[in-house]
């Protein structure tokens, strides 16, 4: 029972940090003026069409301004922009809070439609592909050479690798991306520099899934290159810290196997916090992976992101858009919550 | 012959200071048929790391380890390690240590880290194991639902009492208890001895039993084992070593031990526990003994018998060689 309502609060805990995220997101695009200027940059742009064609039926040059004028004022007040942010955004949270994301000004899916959702939902493949495969990727380097390293803790490898992880833990994802282009696409010419697909893409649903692969390896390894080492390093300090607990050299001492005590008593003891840093590096790299779409123009979320923030400015996309990537964190977190009574046994009883 | 048997046996640490003497030429034997030897000393005599040379689980840093132990006959020291994992631990010896505290893994339930070893080595069949842990429980002073909960759930005496009902599941023929109440208040401390006493009188366990607790020591053992800067000090029936002490530390240690009755207030031993990295010259103890003399500070001594089955390591007790 306890357990239900420990879960609850948790989940509870969580709606108030997307809405904190909302809020944040709403002031910093109103209070800045962002979203004013955004909105008139695209009446300003409606009108620019409208005028070419109103102009074909009403001479009167008077006439036609008054006429545009008037179509200003009634986009104005269909856009909101007659009242001030702070009345015309709180609608639109909640708006995305029913997840109803509205429909993009600016930006639209690759068949034409204007559904925020239909543009976001077109992209989340892409970047899950990229995620998930950086992720599992490495939670599996991660866990062999940690525990590697925890075996021999203070070995030429351990000190090689413990360098690393500090200098990947520094490197900025988009800067070693760019990097890895310059060595890979631009001088040894093997793998492209960005891009999903090949032009024209190749015939057949598998060629074209291997195209896929081919032009994700970058952007996968670039993502794997700057998560690993900070991962590394926390699996192997936490598995070295359970190593030389006391319990370890009990088990030891009853006879088990060494299969058993590793996996038993160390690194079944060491999952929980090998577990966390695993879903909070992913949710770190939910940011890495905007600028590592952008760099490597992936179409997904990320890449999205950038256009809507510094491409066509569009202020529903941004909303949605953080609206999922809060939405993505707070999932992980709460799989984390879960994960946690499964795992430790000390938290199902607080 | 003895139930074990322990010959010269050496473990020295390596360090940046040279070889720290953690058990520095230990012989003693343990009879058997539920014989409880304890094995006193200071912190840093080399008490603990003389349980990590016998169970064969020394830590990383060795700079010597040899010797020979003999259990039941068989020489155990130099066997492949796999038989000696499979035969000998837990099988022949269980130990018992100081921290039980911390003694179990914290995400497996107490029953199946109690069975882990029967269970790995398929010697007990899935529906029996609720009736030998209960029974194994049982020994030990527990009730039946220990067996479902986790190590947090326990207090730290129920915890060492799991902790000997762990040591008892393969029936071993002796039993190491390292301090093995030295973490618990007093009143705890007893019912951990009487539990001893009954494994000692009634199933004839054969202990090792080390502590610093001298008073513990004469409640439950046979014989004593004094060690010092990792050697043997004296060695003698219980009777002998605490009602007759041979050596100048065993009696500055006993005369430290604080008397309800009388007026003399406890002596302690003056000075600090000798540097294993660097023993002092001679005999170790010299630079804190009130009867030292001239030869002590130059040369080691070795065992003098001063009685059937009594050893002191003291010049007094016997002749220096005529040329030192």
């Amino acid at each position: 029972m306890s357990l239900l309502r420990t879960l609850l609060v948790r989940g509870l805990t969580m709606l108030g940090v997307l809405l904190a995220v909302q809020i944040l997101v709403v002031v910093c695009l109103g209070a800045t003026g962002y979203s004013d200027r955004m909105l008139q940059a695209v009446i300003s742009e409606q009108l620019r069409g409208m005028r070419s064609s109103l102009a074909q039926t009403i001479r009167d040059p008077a006439r036609l301004e008054e006429a545009l004028e008037a179509h200003r004022e009634e986009l104005e007040s269909s856009y909101g922009l007659d009242r001030p942010w702070f009345a015309r955004m709180p609608g639109m949270v909640a708006r995305v809070f029913k997840l109803d994301l509205g429909e993009a000004h600016t930006l639209r899916s690759s068949d034409g439609s204007n559904r925020v959702a239909d543009i976001v939902l077109e992209r989340i493949p892409a970047t899950m592909l990229l995620l998930t495969s950086a992720m599992v990727i490495t939670a599996g380097i991660g866990i062999l050479i940690g525990v590697k390293l925890a075996t021999h803790p203070g070995s030429p490898l351990d000190r090689v690798v413990s360098g690393f992880s500090a200098v990947s833990f520094a490197l900025p994802t988009w800067w070693v991306g760019i990097l890895l282009i310059l060595i890979f696409s631009f001088r040894l010419g093997i793998l492209p520099t960005g891009g999903m697909y090949s032009v024209p893409p190749p015939d057949g649903g598998f060629a074209r899934f291997m195209d896929l692969l081919y032009h994700a390896l970058l952007p996968i390894f670039t993502l794997v290159l700057a998560s690993l080492g900070p991962y590394v390093y926390v699996i192997r300090t936490m598995t070295l810290n359970i190593a030389q607990a006391e319990h370890v050299t009990i088990a030891r001492a009853k006879g088990l196997s060494e299969r058993t005590v590793s996996g038993r008593h160390i690194l079944r003891v060491a999952a929980p916090p090998i577990v966390t840093s695993l879903i909070l590096g992913l949710a770190g790299t939910l940011g890495g992976s905007i600028l590592v779409e952008t760099v490597f123009n992936w179409r997904g979320m990320g890449r999205l992101y950038y256009e809507a923030i510094a491409g066509t400015p569009d202020e529903m996309v941004i909303v949605a858009l953080t609206f999922i990537y809060t939405l993505i964190y707070i999932l992980a977190r709460m799989v984390l919550e879960v994960l946690y009574v499964i795992l430790d046994p000390r938290v199902r009883y607080g | 012959m003895a139930l074990l048997e322990v010959r010269e046996l050496v473990l020295h640490y390596a360090s940046e200071r040279g070889p720290v003497k953690a058990v520095d030429s230990v012989s003693f034997e343990v009879r058997g048929e539920g014989e409880a030897l304890g094995i006193i000393g200071e912190t840093g005599s080399g008490k603990s790391s003389l349980v990590r040379a016998l169970m064969r689980i020394p830590p990383g840093n060795i700079d010597t380890y040899s010797g020979e132990v003999i259990l039941k006959g068989k020489e155990i020291i130099h066997i492949p390690e796999e038989e000696f994992r499979r035969e000998i631990r837990w099988k022949q010896i269980a130990v018992v240590f100081q921290g039980a505290m911390n003694g179990f893994n914290p995400v497996i339930r107490m029953g199946d880290q109690i069975l882990e070893r029967m269970v790995e080595e398929r010697a007990i069949i899935p529906e029996k194991r609720r009736e030998v842990a209960v029974e194994l429980l049982k020994k030990v002073g527990l009730s039946e639902d220990t067996f479902f909960r986790y190590p947090h759930e326990l207090s730290g005496g129920m915890k060492q009492r799991a902790a000997i009902a762990m040591a008892l599941s393969l029936n071993p023929s002796l039993l190491i208890l390292d301090e093995p109440t030295s973490a618990l208040d007093v009143s705890i401390q007893a019912q951990i001895m009487n539990v001893l006493k009954q494994l000692k009188w009634d199933m004839g366990l054969s202990m090792l039993f080390i502590t610093h607790d001298i008073a513990l020591a004469s409640d439950l053992c046979d014989r004593i084992v004094v060690m010092y800067s990792g050697q043997l000090r004296e060695y003698g029936s219980a009777e002998q070593v605490l009602l007759d002490p041979q050596d100048p530390y065993t009696r500055e240690l006993l005369s430290s031990i604080p008397r309800l009755h009388g007026k003399a207030s406890p002596h302690f031993v003056t000075g600090a526990p000798p540097d294993p990295a660097e023993p002092p010259q001679g005999c170790r103890f010299h630079p804190r003994c009130p009867e030292k003399y001239e030869i002590c500070t130059r040369k080691d001594p070795p065992l003098f018998a001063t009685d059937d089955g009594h050893y002191a390591r003291c010049w007094l007790k016997g002749k220096p060689p005529e040329k030192g």
